[in-house]
């Protein structure tokens, strides 16, 4: 009878497609959770910066900063490379809206954390490493804010270790606030660099004020 | 849970059709053996043979047509109740000298139009001048095995009267270049695709390449009509309009010569489908009508919407890889072309986190290559095709290369259809 071999094709399909959805948003929801978890990670080794670099404090050694710096260094590309997957997820569509605000909320107050210690640690040593505190917005207030992304990724690769990218989204509250505050940030993108605030940046107008 | 996107939902549509076509497949692969035992009880040997007569149309085929003709008289068919009729549609070759040629050795008629006028006007000239009780039509570039004609008779003989025609298998000749073995491959699917059709006595058309007609019935009905150049699928979808039947002959086989170029293969696929798009809605009251069965409910639409899918499977990977281009593009752009930095900077990573892979769309892909290989196999066990052709990797990638030709078709096809222009004879 040939309904019931459409009966059949038709259930076929409809299992093997719900299957693989299913397995795919089981498998999206497993990736995020262990995304969370590796962030957590990442402030866990924040932490122990931190404590390396309050014990040198203490030692009143104003010269042995190389140590700090490499593990500060080290831990600050780990969290870039998390950034990066983490636009990746999002901008594939593998984690929904909701989820990934909240780890992002939880991840900028980390990458403020490590500006911090980038600007307290440039005090107490002195180092040619230029820092840069990028502002921007996700919605239509900054069309050139994915250009911007584009050249400061590629700033990242030219200048290697010599140069510290931060990127805060406008819209969370707390210390960002204040940060736009300081600075007096009402266009986006800005970048801070070296205590003064820019609007959009070239790659080449950029490497003339980080020379 | 996850966001959806438009690639998502293309990659649903286009998986959920072909799971459901492999499902309607395995069915009918599930269900063979008791349909099997049926047909082959149903066999009886013909006595007395009747008459037939073969029409081969010809339009520029020097190069194939002595071959044609020659296969026809080498044929096992009993010479007294074997007519010939060859017609020169105008050729611009060599073709008609080729044609006197060969009437010095066999005993044919020989139509010689000075004028093109298109296939189904030859075919019309040739069964208008035919009394025999069979009709067959014989494409130029194609040739019989031995025993073609004869099983085709056989098996008109063991059916009913309300049988109007019956077609042969198509088997490709010229597998030599890489392009003829890809459709070598395709018509060899396709064979295994109508002998299980054929078991739910489902019929695709009645190819030009060799199909056997009743004669007094196709007179009845007037004959060929132009049809958009796909004279064959125009007659196969009449008849059944009129309530005849249609049957695919699984013991005849004819060997055809299929392009050997890109240009000529993607052309003749435009031919085809866009007859078939403007056949299907000149008869588009057949669709989803519960007088024609499956082939209402199925087979026909999946004949009209089928571009689409392809179309829709085939641009998927394309459009994620120039998405992926056009963020390069930019990035290097925006660096102001500085090459060097990223050639430096670049480590091919393997994500060693396994949860970072899209494992909806690589389940769905495995599962997809599994049935279609499961098929293939199936197809090559069923007819007995020797284990050498079973491939290579270049044969793989080449594969590739030919879905896209094919949906490259379908574009031109749609592109035709949407601004309606002439086609060029040919």
């Amino acid at each position: 009878m040939a309904l019931r071999r459409h009966f059949f094709a038709l259930f076929i399909s409809v299992v093997l497609l719900s299957q693989g959805f299913l397995l795919g948003s089981y498998l999206e929801n497993i990736r995020f959770q262990s995304f969370y978890k590796e962030l957590n990670e990442q402030r866990y080794e924040l932490d122990s910066v931190l404590l390396e670099y309050e014990y040198i404090s203490h030692l009143k050694d104003d010269n042995d900063c190389s140590m700090i710096w490499k593990t500060y260094y080290t831990n600050l590309k780990n969290l870039d490379k998390k950034r990066i997957k983490l636009e990746k997820y999002k901008d594939e569509g593998k984690i929904n809206s909701e989820d990934y605000e909240i780890t992002k909320k939880d991840y900028i107050n980390t990458e403020i954390r490590y500006w911090l210690l980038s600007l307290d640690l440039e005090d107490k040593c002195r180092s040619d490493i230029n820092t840069i505190l990028y502002v921007y917005s996700t919605d239509d207030k900054c069309p050139k804010c994915d250009d911007q992304s584009m050249i400061l990724s590629y700033l990242k690769k030219y200048y290697g270790s010599k140069l510290l990218i931060f990127s805060i989204d406008e819209r969370m509250d707390g210390v960002v606030d204040l940060i736009k505050l300081k600075y007096n940030v009402t266009s986006y993108p800005t970048l801070i660099i070296n205590d003064k605030s820019y609007g959009y940046m070239s790659a080449d107008e950029l490497k003339e004020i980080l020379k | 849970m996850v966001d959806i996107t438009i690639g998502d939902i293309v990659l649903y549509i286009v998986m959920f059709v072909s799971f459901y076509i492999s499902a309607y497949f395995l069915d009918i692969i599930l269900n063979e053996d008791e349909e099997d035992i049926e047909v082959k009880n149903k066999k009886r040997k013909t006595e007395k043979y009747p008459s037939i007569t073969i029409a081969i149309p010809a339009y520029n085929e020097e190069k194939s047509v002595v071959r044609t003709i020659e296969s026809v008289f080498k044929s096992n068919y009993p010479k007294d109740k074997l007519k010939v009729i060859v017609i020169n549609d105008g050729s611009k070759d060599k073709t008609r000298e080729y044609i006197l040629r060969m009437k010095k050795k066999y005993d044919f008629k020989f139509i010689d139009k000075k004028k093109n006028e298109g296939k189904w006007k030859a075919l019309n000239d040739a069964l208008f001048m035919s009394d025999t009780k069979y009709f067959g039509v014989l494409d130029s570039d194609s040739e019989v095995e031995r025993d073609s004609i004869k099983n085709i008779v056989e098996e008109f003989e063991n059916s009913d009267e309300t049988v109007s025609g019956i077609t042969s298998l198509m088997r490709v000749k010229n597998k030599d270049k890489k392009l003829g073995k890809m459709q070598w491959l395709e018509y060899v699917l396709n064979i295994f695709q109508k002998t299980l059709y054929s078991k739910i006595n489902l019929l695709i058309v009645l190819t030009g390449v060799l199909s056997v007609y009743n004669t007094n019935i196709l007179k009845k009905l007037g004959g060929f009509r132009e049809g958009y150049k796909t004279e064959d699928f125009e007659l196969t979808l009449r008849l059944i309009d009129n309530n005849y039947k249609v049957k695919q002959s699984l013991n005849s086989y004819t060997y055809t010569i299929v392009p050997d170029k890109i240009n000529a293969l993607v052309k003749q696929r435009v031919r085809w489908y866009f007859g078939t798009i403007l056949n299907i809605k000149d008869y588009k009251k057949m669709l989803f009508n519960k007088k024609y069965g499956e082939l209402g409910y199925y087979q026909l639409p999946l004949m009209f919407f089928g571009g689409l899918i392809i179309l829709m499977g085939t641009s998927l990977p394309i459009y994620y890889f120039l998405k992926r281009m056009y963020k390069n593009l930019k990035a290097l752009y925006l660096s102001g072309f500085d090459i060097t930095t990223f050639i430096k900077n670049y480590h091919f990573e393997i994500e060693s986190n396994l949860l970072f892979y899209d494992y909806k769309m690589m389940y769905l892909m495995v599962f997809s290559l599994t049935l279609f290989l499961y098929f293939m196999f199936r197809a090559f066990y069923v007819h007995k095709i020797p284990k050498k052709y079973i491939f290579k990797i270049d044969t793989i990638i080449y594969l590739l290369l030919y879905i896209y030709i094919v949906a490259w078709s379908y574009v031109i096809t749609y592109a035709k259809l949407l601004f309606k222009r002439g086609i060029k004879w040919r």
